[in-house]
Order: C-alpha cells, then structure tokens, then sequence
C-alpha cells in the first residue's frame, strides 16, 4: 500500500533535535514541499525527499538551542557558584560537618567495596588468552564438583577436538628444594611447555620448549635470588625430593599476585619421578583429584561442540554407575567464582560476601545521601531568601540546581579526601580479622582504583544533590521572599521519619547481633570442656628429634609436663572408626592415640582404671569415655573395665574409663571415643606442654631454644591452646564485622537524627521565643521539641530488638548445642548505645535555641 | 562584534527575499532560488543561511496565515530590514567598482 506521509521516523527524528523555535514554520514548510512532490511525482521519492531535506536540516544551526541569558559568561557563573558554595558551607559549619562525616563514613566503606572489588576482578587478566582459556571441570555422580580432571582428557581433547590449541596440564609439586645441603620450602607444579602456551607467565631467560626437557626446572626469578643469589641461576643444579637432580634451565617472571595459580617453579611432566603410580599411567581416567586441565581453544571455537565431545568421552570411559561428569568453566569465572574441592588455587572468596559489602556499602551510601538531601533542604528556610532573590533577578531553575550542585560535588570530593584515612584505619582492621584474610586480598588501591575514587565521589555527589536540586529549583520566588517561614519543608516528613527509623533498625540489629557474638564468643573461651585447657601450648612435630626436644623441654621447672598425641582436643577433628557389637550391628565411635601422660596433662576425670598399665608403644589396651560404654553396650563404666573388645582387628582390654569431654568442638554432641596407645615412636604427632601459671612467655622461650638445640629442621610450629581457640572463633570475626557495620549505620543515622534535630530546633526557635516570653518552662520546652525524636528512637528500639532476636536465634544461635541467650543484657547494652549519643545529638540543639534570648528571634518581624 | 558580510548564497537569499516582498516565507523562497538558479536549494541550506541573516540582523521575521496544505502550521515570513538594504547597496558597489576595471577585459574575451 503506498503510504501518503512523510515518513514517521523521520519526523519524529526531525522534531526531536529541531530547536523548538523553529520547529513549526520549518514543519510547515517540510509538509508543504512534501505535498508537492507528491503531485509531481510519486509517493516513494516523496518520501525520500522528505528524508532527504530532514537529513539536511540536521546541522547546529538548526538544533542548537539559542542560549539564554547565561551565556554571557559561563565561566564567572562558574566561579561565582564555588564562591557561594564554600560560604555556605563555611556560614553552616555545623550542618557542613556533619554532612561531610556522614558521607566520608559511608565513602570509606564504598571505597573498600571498590578496593576490594576491583582487586578480585583483577585476578587473571594479564593473560593474554583469557578470553578462550577454559578450566575443565569434573563431577562424580553424587554431585561433588572438582576443579581437578584426568590428565586422559585433556590429551584427548587435544587429539580430537580440532578447536583445541593447546592443552595446560598439571599437578602440584610441593617440596623441598636443595642447592648444596641447604633446602626451600616452595611450592611448584609438574606440567609440560604447553602451560606456558595457554598461560601467560613470561620467560625471562631460556627456551619454554626446554620445560619438556625431563631433567629441567624452570623458576621464577624471586626464588632463583633466593638459592643462587647473584649467580647466574641457568645450568645450576637443584635436588628435589632429596634423590631427584634437576637442571635450571628457565626463568620465568614473578607470579603475579592477582593470578589464581601461584608457584615458584615447573617441572617436566615427562620426569616419571614426580608422579604418584596412578598419574603415571598415561590412560588413567580414575583419577580424576590430582590433575588439572586447561584448555586454550581457537579464535572460532564453538563450546557446545567440546562440551559434546567431553560427554561422549565420558560415556566411553565410564561405567554407568561410576561416571564422571566434565564441564568448563572459563578462566575468568574461577576468580572471583564458586569454590570447587581440590581447586589449585587458595579458595576464592565467596561471591555472597562480594554481595554483602557491595550491598552494605550501597546501603550506607544511599542513606547518607538521603541524610545529605534531608539536611540540605531542611535548611532551606535559611536559603530561601538567598534563592528568591536569585530567581528575581533572573536565575533560571537550572541555575538554581547548578548551584546546589556544585555545593553537593564540593561536599563529597571533601567527604572523599576525608575517607581516606578512614579507609586506611579499616584496611588493616579487615587483615586483622583472621590472618588468613590475607591470604584472599591485599586491599592495596591501585592508581586506577584512586580514579574510581574520584568518580565515585563525584557520583555520590551528583546523587546526593538530585533531591535538593529539584526542591530548590522549585521554589516559588514570590513566596519565598514574602513569608519564608510559611515554606513547607517538611511536608515528606513522613518519608523523612521512617528512613531515618529504617537506618536506626538497621543499625540496632547489627549492634545488638554483635553482641550476641561477643556474648557467645567469651563464653565459649570459658567453656568447661572436661579438661583443663589453660596454659597449653601444642607443638606439632615428627619423630625426628622428638625426644631430644621432649627432654630439654621438661628439664625446665617451668614445664609442669608433655604428652604427644595424634590430636588435641577441640581444635582438631578425629577419625571415625566402625566397631562391631555383640549384637552384630557396627558403632561408630571416634579415635585418636595419645602416651600415658595425656590423662594427666589434660587433667581428665577419671572413673576407673586398673593399673599399672603399658607404657609401650600400640600395646593392646585402650580407654574409653562414658559415651563409648554406653555405645558399645558394656554395662556400667565398672563393668567395662578390664573387658576386652575388638579394634583394628586385635583384641584390646580397656583399662581406662573417664568422663565424656569435649574432645570436639562444644557445639558438636558427645561422641563415643576411644583412646589408643601410640602406634609407634614415628608416628608424628602433636606434643602438649603444659606451662606453670604465669610462666608463659618464659616457657615459649626456652621451647624455642630446645627446638634449635634438638637440631630439628622443619620450622617450629606451636599455638597456645587458648591463644588458637580465640583466633579461630568464628564469633569473634562476626562479631567484629557485623560492629563495624553496625556502628558505620549507626553513625550515619544519628547525623541524620542530628541534622534534623537541629533543623527543627531552628525552624520553631521562634515558637519557642514566643512561649517563653509566655512564661513557658525551659523543661516544658524541651519536652515539646525533643518528644518527635525520642518517639523516633524508641520506635526503632522496639522494632529493632525483636526483630534481632528472631533473626538471631532462629539463623544461628539455635543450631548451637551450648549457646547464650539473648537477654536483658544485650537489650540493655543496644538501647543505650543508640540512646546516650542520641540524646545527646537531641539536647545540644535544642538547648543553643531554648539558651539564646527570645528577642533574637522575634526582633525579624 | 558580528560579522556582517554577506555571503553569496546570503546574498541571493537576500535578494530573494526582497523581490518576493510580502510572500517571503520558507517554501517561495526556495522555490523562487530553484528557478532562478537551476540548483537544487535543500530546506536545510536555506534555512541555514535564513538564520545567519536574521543574526546579522539583515532580515526581520514574523509569524504568517497557516493553510491547509501545511498541515495548519503558520508560514514564518521574512522580510529585508534598513541593514539588510544597506548590505545589499554595498555589496552592489562593490561588484560595479570591479565590473568597472575589469569589464573589458571579461568582453573581450568573448
């Protein structure tokens, strides 16, 4: 159908950049031309040649808008509102400050986020293949994923996947390095040269090819300074594993440290020597935990097509119902991604925290911008004149909101200046936390996070301003001049009210869960676990030099005693192991094995022995605890003494029944538990000291002087019981982040109280003139202003509180089998760390407006 | 301060303009150009050089009738101002000066 318009589009485009000026005559004429055409000729070229003079009507004298007034120079404009910016932010200096530490709190922990984000992002991106490298993952069939897969598959999807450029496979090597009888602890990985094909770590000296050499090593330069120093590192000779010889014959670059693979040195995969029997078969698709597979695909690979191709060779290589499942995952999706068993990698972080940081940090930002808008146009009745008058002399509303642009831009860049030191003060908090924390970020800005910064700040700026510059703008200059007391300001005071109600809730949940954590954490550091827990120290060591240390560790007065056993209580899990009952059905019963002295060092209570028992080593008698008797259906702990029961296939008579101790973590059940004999005197274990009161650090001493002195060369390892229990407390890293949360929220919804509080104190001083003059009480008016806000705080007192013990008990205190209650004392501590500074916040105004005389405020009319 | 030379497309706009008197808006002017000049004068063009004259204040514009077949839009009708004139007499003295010295030379050509 022929059409007898211009065409749509064109018009529309037409109409959206003529300058609406012109708009009209320039339309009528396009419709009359168009007309025209359409008589002369036919519809088609008509419309062409509408398009045709649309298209040349595009041009800035056509859709340039005519500038107004402003224009005369946007330069001085400029400059004059940075003038009018920095004197009302220096006439206003309290509002000022407090606007500025609201948002310089929630921008230090923005920046964190940004820091922390940007840093994680960072994580493989100097490869220069990371858009086509992929990890190969693999499943068993119950739904375990492994970040490892056979080396099988990775061979043959190079043989058989035409897509495949080159495949990285490798296993771990971890060792200890020899150059000349000194040795290394480092890390390194057995592969083939094609690892430096799909990854990017760059040789430095030497011919990658030569990494299939099997007698090579190749090393990073930081640890070829450690064992050569300046020597030249190439041709140097390396024992490995204290029998294999190596040959230097590559250096590589540093690992950097944003990459998820970190080692100091690659070997040959074609040195048998390194493998373990199974890796050494070259068809072995069973294993599927030690290896790793990487895979560098062409420019057009097509995913789907390998996918199909792993599926059919898991087909081929499986039985049924032992089969393996294989997947990809690209090489930017490990770090930061899902954590996988057996990943090469230390864990990544968990995206989830990713989200609550990024989320609390968005929150904070969002109320104190909120604060921000509510404290700028409540102190609009101070401005309102200023901007009446503006307006009278001609200022359009976009000036207007240029104006309180600027302001806000200021505001924030000196908001953001402020956050720095805040967010150098919380940096090394977060690394504190844990000591492996570490381990997952460094939380070193880089340049380009300085310039995030600065986008930030201005993007927080820009947000914080868009209410006020709205508001503003809209001001009526004739009511503003003629009676600016009469604005209505607080005609959203609802909205106002709930947010601020809404951050306070926030803020109380966090505060009130932390000290629930704190509660919980004290209390387990207290815990009666069955035994005695003070001043132990555990050492874990070998066999080698073991009794040398022993001796000259017990020589001390200081050392009450030692015992070696294969775990210590509480701090680390023990083996299970089934055992058969009379009745024929089997028990699951824990056990470790621990010498004669373990009783004594860890003060057990004990209900029955018969003695003297074994000193030697795996001799066939056991103790069990009161669990086990009941468990293994032996009676009463009296009866049990003396019978015997089959454990690892040998009889063993008990000659020990002691009370049920927490030999696990206290929020796990008392299990059955057996206690063996040492196996033998190699058997490594961990020695327990037990240190006389107050003689701690003295004893530490002398443990470090007998470890040098028994000549043992592994590194001294030891932890003080209770020092360990209050550093690996989950409790107490909640409970110092879930604070910091709650303190940061609490921060910036008191500013927002404060602003408010103040503003309200201001906007009635004149009220409040007048009924003093009236003859009104101080008091009396100090109820009347302070009331809205107190019902404020209490209102999000009682919300926040139940809502926190709900929250708290239900999520996690529950599942604990000894746990603390949420009581009186914890409700207490939060109402008054939300009242004290609120009420203070409420009377410092109030009582500068109810201080000053009555005729201040009058005298205006 | 402005430019107020006159360009030779303003010029002829200009011209144009005069000799449409009181039916000087877009669409005659365009088409007054077309037929006179034998080029096509794209509505984009001559506006253009309609805006830069109304800038150096040679012409004055005000709002026309509206009809039909313009969708009931108005016409914008331009019209020369004192300057405008002035321009117009200059350019022309100009041209003639240089007609003066060069004509024989342009006729003998011929």
């Amino acid at each position: 159908m022929e059409d007898f318009r211009p065409p749509k589009w064109a018009y529309r485009f037409f109409k959206w950049f003529c300058n609406p000026e012109y708009f009209e005559f320039i339309h009528g004429d396009l419709e009359e031309i168009f007309l025209q055409k359409l008589h002369e000729s036919n519809p088609k070229s008509a419309r062409r040649f509408y398009l045709k003079q649309v298209i040349k009507l595009f041009r800035p004298s056509i859709f340039m808008r005519k500038s107004t007034k402003e224009s005369t120079s946007v330069l001085g404009l400029t400059g004059h509102y940075f003038k009018v910016a920095g004197r009302n932010l220096i006439k206003h200096k309290a509002l000022s400050m407090l606007n500025v530490l609201g948002l310089a709190l929630s921008m230090a922990v923005g920046m964190l986020a940004i820091t922390l984000i940007e840093e994680q992002y960072s994580y493989d991106d100097f490869h220069v293949n990371k858009e086509k490298v992929y990890r190969l993952l693999s499943a068993r069939k119950s739904g375990s994923h492994f970040a490892s897969s056979p080396a099988a598959l990775g061979r043959k999807m190079q043989e058989g996947l035409p897509d495949v450029e080159a495949v990285a496979t490798f296993s771990a090597a971890g060792g200890k390095l020899k150059v000349k009888n000194e040795s290394f602890e480092t890390l390194g990985m057995v592969t083939s040269s094609d690892f430096l094909k799909v990854f990017t770590f760059p040789v430095l000296q030497g011919d990658p090819l030569l990494l299939d050499d099997p007698s090579s090593i190749f090393m990073t330069q930081n640890l070829a300074e450690k064992l050569f120093g300046s020597n030249d590192p190439l041709g140097q000779l390396v024992q490995i594993q204290d029998s294999v010889q190596l040959v230097v014959k590559g250096i590589l670059y540093d690992v950097p440290r944003n990459s998820h693979l970190q080692f100091e040195f690659l070997i040959s995969s074609n040195n048998q020597d390194f493998k373990t029997p199974f890796e050494r078969s070259p068809d072995n698709w069973k294993n599927i935990y030690t290896q790793y597979n990487y895979v560098l695909f062409n420019e057009d690979h097509d995913l789907d097509r390998a996918q199909v191709f792993m599926n059919q060779a898991s087909e081929e290589h499986y039985e049924v119902e032992d089969r393996n499942f294989f997947s990809f995952q690209p090489l930017s999706g490990i770090y930061p991604g899902p954590g996988y068993t057996n990943s090469p990698s230390q864990g990544s972080l968990d995206p989830i925290l990713f989200k609550v940081i990024g989320g609390v940090a968005l929150l904070l930002i969002v109320f104190s911008t909120f604060n921000y808008a509510s404290l700028t146009t409540a102190r609009s009745f101070t401005r309102a004149k200023e901007i009446g008058v503006r307006k009278t002399f001609g200022a359009h509303n976009k000036q207007i909101s240029r104006q309180v642009l600027v302001e806000s831009i200021l505001i924030s860049i000196v908001a953001g200046i402020l956050a720095f030191p805040i967010l150098k003060l919380i940096i090394p908090a977060i690394l504190g936390l844990n000591p492996e924390i570490g381990n997952f970020f460094l939380l070193k800005p880089e340049m380009s996070t300085y310039l995030y910064f600065l986008l930030f700040a201005i993007f927080v700026g820009l947000l914080a301003s868009i209410i006020p510059a709205f508001y503003f703008s809209r001001f009526q200059p004739v009511q503003a001049l003629r009676d600016f007391y009469s604005v209505r300001v607080f005609s959203k005071a609802g909205l106002r009210k709930s947010l601020i109600v809404f951050q306070l809730v926030l803020g109380l949940i966090c505060v009130s869960t932390a000290l629930l954590t704190q509660k919980q954490f004290k209390y387990e550091l207290e815990f009666d676990r069955g035994f005695d827990d003070d001043h132990l120290v555990n050492i874990d060591i070998g066999p080698i030099g073991l009794n040398v240390f022993r001796n000259e560790v017990e020589k001390s007065a200081n050392i009450i005693g030692t015992t070696l056993s294969t775990n210590v209580p509480s701090s680390s899990s023990s083996a299970n192991l089934a055992i058969k009952l009379t009745s024929g059905e089997n028990a699951s019963v824990n056990f470790f094995r621990a010498d004669e002295f373990f009783f004594d060092i860890y003060a057990l209570s004990i209900i029955g022995e018969t003695l003297p028992a074994s000193q030697e080593f795996d001799a066939p008698q056991i103790t069990i605890n009161e669990s086990a008797v009941e468990t293994l259906e032996l009676g009463s702990p009296e009866e049990a003494l003396g019978q015997s029961i089959l454990v690892f296939g040998k009889s063993r008579r008990i000659v020990r029944v002691i009370r049920d101790f927490y030999f696990q973590g206290i929020n796990s059940t008392q299990r059955p538990l057996i206690i063996l004999p040492l196996f033998s005197a190699k058997s490594p274990g961990i020695l327990s000291v037990k240190v006389a009161d107050n003689k701690l650090r003295e004893s530490l001493d002398l443990i470090d002087r007998a470890w040098l002195k028994s000549g043992i060369k592994t590194e001294l390892n030891y932890s003080v019981f209770k020092e360990k229990l209050r550093q690996s407390s989950q409790h107490l890293i909640m409970t110092k982040v879930v604070g910091f949360f709650g303190v940061q929220l609490l921060l910036v919804a008191l500013i927002g109280l404060s602003g408010i509080c103040k503003w309200m104190a201001e906007v009635r001083a004149r009220e409040m003139g007048i009924r003093k003059i009236l003859g009104a009480e101080t008091s009396q008016l100090m109820v009347s202003l302070s009331k809205g806000f107190i019902i404020l705080t209490l209102l999000a007192v009682l919300i926040a509180l139940p809502l926190s013990y709900m929250a708290n008990t239900e999520i996690w205190l529950n599942s604990l089998a000894n746990h603390v209650s949420f009581d009186w004392k914890i409700i207490l501590a939060s109402t008054l760390i939300l009242g004290i500074p609120a009420s203070l916040l409420m009377l410092f105004p109030t009582l500068a407006v109810l201080r000053r005389k009555p005729i201040h405020y009058i005298k205006e009319e | 301060m402005k430019s107020t030379n006159l360009g030779e497309f303003e010029e002829l706009v200009l011209l144009t303009i005069v000799a449409l008197f009181d039916e000087a808006y877009g669409v005659a002017v365009k088409e007054d150009l077309e037929k006179r000049t034998q080029r096509e004068v794209s509505v984009g063009a001559m506006y253009s050089a309609l805006n830069r004259l109304e800038k150096k204040n040679f012409i004055s514009s005000k709002w026309g009738e509206s009809t039909r077949a313009r969708g009931g839009k108005r016409k914008r009708l331009f019209n020369i101002t004192n300057s405008g004139k002035r321009a117009l007499i200059q350019s022309r003295s100009v041209r003639e000066e240089l007609w003066d010295l060069s004509k024989g030379l342009i006729l003998d050509l011929k």
